[in-house]
């Protein structure tokens, strides 16, 4: 194994353990998986899920109640799991000097922020795929549910990472954080009102949303797709670019 | 003072050791930063934290597999410093003096090439210090270059290498060299002497039995008494020549010690020798290589 991937390897190791026993961090995974659970249970307490339960219920309210579920459970899963978690995470390491430590040990700062973007990702795909499990959809939706998933989270953990590294502590972070985590979360308040839903649906992860949207309705075609992928594609290449312009410099004022 | 670390540090390689300010300490480390291009390099910074998750194992495990090393490595380096007591414990318990213990450790696993360390000496007991010191000397003759920065100059004088002190932005050369030695040895003779210090605004007299050592810094002479420093307007061959006649031996051009408060002479390179004393602080005091001899002979030492 190359030198590269070795450190890669411990990298990752060590941000998977330290996250693994930060309950702030365990909390970020675990409220979105909540959140599917009571949601799931909350519709089903209402008229709404009582149709559901019956076969004759329509396909339409089905559907409709397992969009609400897994949007959610997606919009939450990257906007506390990847932005959440890459924000303070690397704020922390900020404030207690544990970048400038590794930095000083022969690691480069393109290993330490890949490590931590590979781990984001890995944490958010895991959370989504437990939202998954606990929101009773069908599996035909399971590949196309986490496919959107790792879509919508890139950009949303370029633009954590720029975040926490501009983070001067974790105080600062809690400031940076709220504009992503809304961003993230912004499709969740897309169905309150039709003039939210065409505003969102340009947000970092309003294509996913409405990939996910047609894929629940049986409606995904390429065409109809086109829209809310170049909306995606448009956000991963502008977050790109805003990492890839101010990275270098916020760590070596660090 | 950049010019001072690229010149000798990187490319004459001969360690240094800078009694000076903390901007200076941070400049000198931009400076060795800039200039290690591809040698290994190990930093120990005063303000190294972090890793508060980790037990004291799994840290140097870590930095283990950073450094390429097998997981033994990191037992290894637990035992040489005196950490395996400490090994399940958290980073974030462990003293001050630990900590510094724990960054030597994951610096020897890096077997590095050029070592900047901020106070390297600072919150070590005697014990822990001769770890250090021991380790320093081992990393010196295997071809280490040390950069190391902070206060005191007697620190910085303990460590293998050249020492500097900083005056007015400038860093000047610790004089090391040997002088010879004025007469031969001193009868003991009783005389009534007593040594002027300031103490705030009031002039102390004091006994030399009760002075641990005097120590020359930044052109001000001090006494040693009890852990405290008084300054003296006495020169230093001044008291060098009223003190010997009372046990004290000038061990170093910028020391003279109380011969009697020594508790052992340590040895951790052909030309490093280092007093500890028994005083307040359990002080160390470098003793050059020629003064030692000296040192044996007037005092009968095998």
């Amino acid at each position: 194994m190359s030198p590269f991937l070795r450190k890669l390897g411990a990298l990752l190791g060590k941000d998977a353990a330290d996250l693994a026993k930060n309950p702030t961090m365990v909390l970020c995974v675990a409220l979105p998986v909540g959140f599917a659970l009571f949601y799931r249970f909350f519709l089903g307490d209402m008229d709404l899920g009582s149709a559901l339960r019956d076969e004759s219920a329509t396909p339409v309210v089905a559907s409709a109640v397992t969009y609400v579920v897994l949007s959610m459970g997606l919009c939450m899963s990257i906007g506390m799991g990847a932005s959440m978690s890459l924000v303070y995470g690397i704020a922390e390491e900020k404030e207690k000097h544990t970048l400038r430590t590794l930095m000083l040990a022969n690691v480069t700062a393109n290993q330490i922020v890949l490590a931590k973007g590979i781990l984001a990702l890995l944490v958010t795909v895991a959370t989504e795929i437990l939202c998954f499990l606990v929101s009773g959809a069908p599996f035909s939706l399971f590949l196309p549910y986490v496919g959107f998933g790792i879509l919508g989270a890139i950009a949303i953990i370029l633009l954590s990472l720029v975040a926490g590294l501009a983070s001067r502590d974790q105080m600062t972070a809690g400031l940076y954080s709220v504009p992503i985590l809304l961003l993230a979360l912004a499709p969740i308040f897309g169905s309150y009102s039709s003039d939210i839903s065409n505003v969102v649906r340009f947000a970092p992860t309003g294509g996913m949303d409405a990939l996910l949207h047609m894929a629940v309705n049986g409606t995904l075609t390429t065409a109809g797709a086109m829209v809310p992928l170049a909306t995606t594609v448009v956000w991963i290449a502008l977050s790109a670019l805003c990492f890839s312009l101010l990275y270098k410099r916020l760590l070596r004022d660090n | 003072m950049e010019a001072l670390v690229e010149r000798e540090a990187v490319q004459g390689g001969r360690s240094l050791h800078l009694e000076c300010s903390r901007e200076c300490g941070r400049r000198a480390r931009r400076a060795l930063q800039q200039a290690q291009g591809a040698r290994r390099a190990a930093y120990f910074l005063e303000e190294d934290g972090g890793f508060d998750r980790d037990t004291v194992r799994s840290y140097l495990r870590f930095f283990a597999r950073l450094a390429q090393m097998p997981p033994a490595e990191g037992e290894r380096a637990l035992d040489h410093f005196g950490l395996r007591d400490h090994s399940r414990t958290l980073v974030s318990r462990l003293s001050a003096e630990q900590k510094a213990l724990l960054a030597f450790a994951r610096m020897s696993l890096f077997s590095p090439e050029l070592c900047f360390c901020e106070r390297p000496l600072a919150d070590l007991s005697p014990e822990s210090r001769s770890l250090v010191l021991a380790w320093i000397a081992e990393r010196f003759e295997a071809g280490t270059v040390f950069v190391t920065v902070g206060q005191p100059l007697r620190e910085a004088l303990l460590m293998p290498g050249s020492a500097y002190w900083e005056e007015e932005g400038r860093l000047l050369p610790a004089q090391v060299e040997e002088e010879e030695p004025d007469d031969g040895p001193v009868p003991d003779e009783v005389r009534v002497c007593k040594i002027a210090v300031r103490a705030g605004t009031a002039t102390l007299l004091l006994d030399p039995r009760e002075i641990d050592f005097i120590e020359s810094a930044n052109r001000v002479n001090y006494a040693s008494v009890r852990g405290e420093l008084y300054p003296t307007a006495l020169s230093m061959d001044q008291l060098d020549e009223q003190l010997s006649r009372f046990g004290f031996f000038r061990c170093h051009r910028s020391f003279i010690v109380n011969v009697q408060k020594v508790l052992r002479v340590e040895r951790f390179t052909r030309n490093t020798f280092n007093l500890v004393l028994s005083d307040a602080n359990r002080s160390s005091l470098p003793l050059s290589k020629g003064r030692a001899e000296e040192m044996r002979e007037r005092f009968g030492w095998k």
